[in-house]
C-alpha cells in the first residue's frame, strides 16, 4: 500500500479562505502544533481518521486533500437503458475491485491479444475489417451465432460475465469496464434484456478491445465500434438485397416487412439494420426508406420476445450455482473461479462479491454460497 | 417518518439485517440498557434491498411490506449538512479501502460511514468493514457480538438467539469468521448452557 501525498496546495488556500492558522487546525483537531506544520510542509500526513477530520475541518473532499494516485482509473462504456442517467460511481467502484481478481485469471501475461491495424471511419475500412472478422467468425454463414462470438472474445481475453440486473431497475444493458493497469476488458452482459441488440454489443465491445487507443478521441471510438459492429452482423451485400426489396414494396403499410424478416432471421435489432440499409442508400443517391420511423415500429417489434434469461434459464430467478453454470459453460466466464480462488485465498466476505459484480448484499451472498460454501 | 439521532444507536449493514430481522420481527423498533439504545438502517440498505432480489435465495421476506415500513422508520433523521458529511465520508473510507486492497461495496461504506459521522456503532460481519473500521476507530461489532451485548442488556432472551442460530445454520447463512470476540459456535454454547440451566439439566 503506498503513501499518498496531500494537496497541500488545495489544503493552504483552504486554510487561507477559512481564515485557519496551523494552531487553529491543531487545536480543533486535537494534534500538536509541531505536526500540523510537518503536514503543511510535505513531511508526513495524517493518520486516516484525522486525515478525514482535516478534510471536514476545511470542507474537502477525499479527492481535493490527496493528490491522485498515480496508477490509472479504470475506463467504462456502458450501453444505457433509455432514458436513463447512468451514474457511473458505481461502476468505478467495481473497476477497481476487479483489479484484484486479475492475478486469478488465466491469461497468459506476456502475450497481447490480436488487434486491428491503423482502424479508420472510412466507409472501405469498415467494409473491409468487417469481411475480415466475419471470416474468423463463422466462414461463410449469413447469421452470427453468440458462441462464436463469446469464443473470439476469449482470443480478445475479454472476460464476459453474464449478469442478471433486471429488465427495468438498473440503467445499464450493458457495461464495459477497462483495467489500464493490467490491460484487461470486462464485459458485463444483462441477460435480462431483449435479444436482438444482444449480439451488437457483445460485438461492440470487442471491438472496442481490438482498437482502444488508436482513436483521437473516444467518441470517433465509439463511432466505430458501432459502424464496424453493424457491418459484421449484417453484410454490405445482404444489406443490398434488403434495400431492393424494400424499394419494391408499394404499399406503405409493408414497408417494413422484410426488414422485420431479416431481423427475425439474423436475430439483430432492426434498427441496426435499418442503419445500413439507409447508409447503402444514401451511397446511392437513394432517399434512405427508414430514417427515424424505425423507432416506433422497433418497440412494437421487440414485443414479440422475451428476455434472452429465459433462454437460458429454465426458471427464473435462476439459483446463483445456475448463474455460474451457464456463465462459464455458454459465455466461457472465467471470472467466478477466479472469483473462488481470490475468496479463499483472502478470506474476504460476500462484500468483496458485491463490490466486484455489482450485485446487491443479497445477490452477492447467494454467488458466494456457491463458490466457497459457507 | 425516518426518526432522529438518538445517544446510542446500533447500524445494521445489509448482512447483519438479514441475519436478524425476520426472527427478530420487528427489530428495528426494538429499544434496549441504559442508556437507551436502538437499531437502525439506512436508506441505502433498503435500496440494495430493494434492487431486485435475482437469484433464488432465503430472504425473499425482506421486501414484505411489514419488513420496509420496519426498515423506513428506522432511518435516522439528519440534516442536509450530515448527510454531505456522510457522503464524503464515504469517499474517504472507500479510498482507504482500495488503500488497503480491499474490495467493497459501496453501500457497506455508507454504513461506515454513518457510524463514523454519527460517532455510532455499526453491526457486520464483513472482513472488509471490519478492516476498515478498525482503521478509521469506528466501533463495530459482529452479530454474535451484538447478540451477546443485546442478551446482557437485556435486549432478547436465550430462547431467541438459540432461534437467531438455528434459523442462521438452516440457511446455510453463519457468520463463520474469527477475528469477532465471539463465534457463533460460542454463543450458541452459551445460550444452550443458559438454557439448560433454566430447565433444570444443567445442575
Amino acid at each position: 500500500m503506498a503513501d499518498r501525498n496531500l494537496n497541500l496546495t488545495m489544503i493552504k488556500a483552504r486554510m487561507v479562505e477559512l481564515g485557519l492558522s496551523a494552531s487553529n487546525v491543531a487545536k480543533k483537531l486535537g494534534v500538536s502544533r509541531t505536526i500540523v506544520s510537518e503536514w503543511i510542509n510535505g513531511k508526513k500526513i495524517p493518520r486516516p481518521r484525522i486525515l478525514f477530520e482535516l478534510g471536514m475541518l476545511l470542507d474537502l473532499k477525499v479527492s481535493e486533500v490527496l493528490l491522485p494516485e498515480l496508477s490509472a482509473e479504470p475506463i467504462v462504456a456502458y450501453r444505457k437503458r433509455s432514458n436513463s442517467k447512468p451514474d457511473l460511481t458505481e461502476a468505478m467502484e467495481m473497476g477497481k475491485a476487479l483489479e484484484h481478481l486479475v492475478d486469478y485469471l488465466p491469461f497468459n501475461k506476456l502475450q497481447s491479444p490480436p488487434g486491428l491495424l491503423d482502424p479508420s471511419n472510412s466507409n472501405d475500412y469498415i467494409e473491409s475489417a468487417s469481411e475480415e472478422i466475419r471470416k474468423t467468425l463463422d466462414g461463410d454463414g449469413l447469421v452470427i451465432d453468440v458462441e462464436a462470438l463469446v469464443k473470439s472474445c476469449r482470443e480478445l481475453k475479454i472476460v464476459l460475465m453474464p449478469v442478471l440486473w433486471g429488465e427495468k431497475d438498473r440503467k445499464f444493458n450493458a457495461l464495459s469496464i477497462y483495467l489500464p493497469t493490467s490491460r484487461t476488458n470486462w464485459v458485463f452482459l444483462n441477460l435480462d434484456v431483449k435479444p436482438m441488440d444482444f449480439k451488437f454489443w457483445i460485438l461492440h465491445e470487442m471491438i472496442h478491445a481490438m482498437v482502444r487507443g488508436a482513436f483521437p478521441n473516444n467518441s470517433e471510438e465509439e463511432q466505430f465500434c458501432d459502424a464496424l459492429a453493424g457491418a459484421i452482423l449484417v453484410p454490405s451485400d445482404y444489406a443490398e438485397k434488403l434495400l431492393d426489396q424494400t424499394l419494391l414494396v408499394i404499399n406503405t403499410d409493408d414497408m417494413f416487412k422484410p426488414l422485420l424478416n431479416a431481423s427475425r432471421l439474423l436475430i439483430v435489432s432492426p434498427i441496426t439494420i435499418a442503419h445500413r440499409v439507409d447508409a447503402i442508400a444514401k451511397s446511392k443517391g437513394i432517399t434512405p426508406p427508414f430514417g427515424n420511423t424505425i423507432f416506433a415500429v422497433c418497440e412494437n417489434f421487440n414485443k414479440e420476445f422475451g428476455l434472452v434469461s429465459e433462454e437460458y434459464f429454465e426458471s427464473l430467478p435462476p439459483s446463483a450455482e445456475d448463474l455460474i453454470r451457464v456463465g462459464e459453460a455458454k459465455f466461457g466466464t472465467y471470472a467466478y473461479k477466479a472469483l473462488g480462488n481470490y475468496l479463499r485465498d483472502t478470506g474476504a466476505s460476500e462484500g468483496a462479491v458485491a463490490a466486484m459484480l455489482g450485485l446487491s448484499a443479497v445477490d452477492a451472498k447467494a454467488v458466494y454460497r456457491a463458490l466457497v460454501g459457507n | 417518518m425516518p426518526s432522529s439521532v438518538t445517544e446510542r444507536e446500533f447500524y445494521l449493514d445489509t448482512n447483519a439485517y438479514l441475519r436478524l430481522a425476520d426472527v427478530l420481527h420487528p427489530l428495528l423498533k426494538l429499544t434496549f440498557g441504559q442508556p437507551q439504545a436502538r437499531l437502525r438502517t439506512i436508506p441505502d440498505v433498503h435500496d440494495e434491498l430493494k434492487r431486485s432480489i435475482r437469484l433464488q435465495t432465503h430472504f425473499s421476506w425482506a421486501m414484505d411490506q411489514k419488513f420496509c415500513e420496519d426498515r423506513k422508520a428506522s432511518f435516522p433523521r439528519i440534516s442536509g449538512a450530515t448527510k454531505k458529511q456522510i457522503v464524503s465520508a464515504r469517499d474517504y473510507l472507500l479510498d482507504e479501502a482500495h488503500r488497503n486492497a480491499l474490495p467493497v461495496s459501496s453501500t457497506d461504506m455508507f454504513v461506515l460511514a454513518y457510524g463514523l459521522v454519527l460517532s455510532q456503532v455499526v453491526v457486520s460481519d464483513d472482513r472488509g468493514m471490519k478492516t476498515v473500521a478498525d482503521i478509521y476507530g469506528i466501533k463495530m461489532l459482529g452479530v454474535a457480538d451484538f447478540l451477546a451485548l443485546l442478551y446482557n442488556e437485556g435486549g432478547i432472551t436465550i430462547e431467541k438467539i438459540k432461534d437467531v442460530v438455528d434459523v442462521m445454520e438452516l440457511r446455510h447463512d453463519v457468520p463463520n469468521r474469527d477475528y469477532f470476540y465471539f463465534t457463533l459456535g460460542e454463543l450458541y454454547k452459551m445460550a444452550e448452557m443458559k438454557a439448560n440451566a433454566k430447565n433444570g439439566l444443567d445442575r
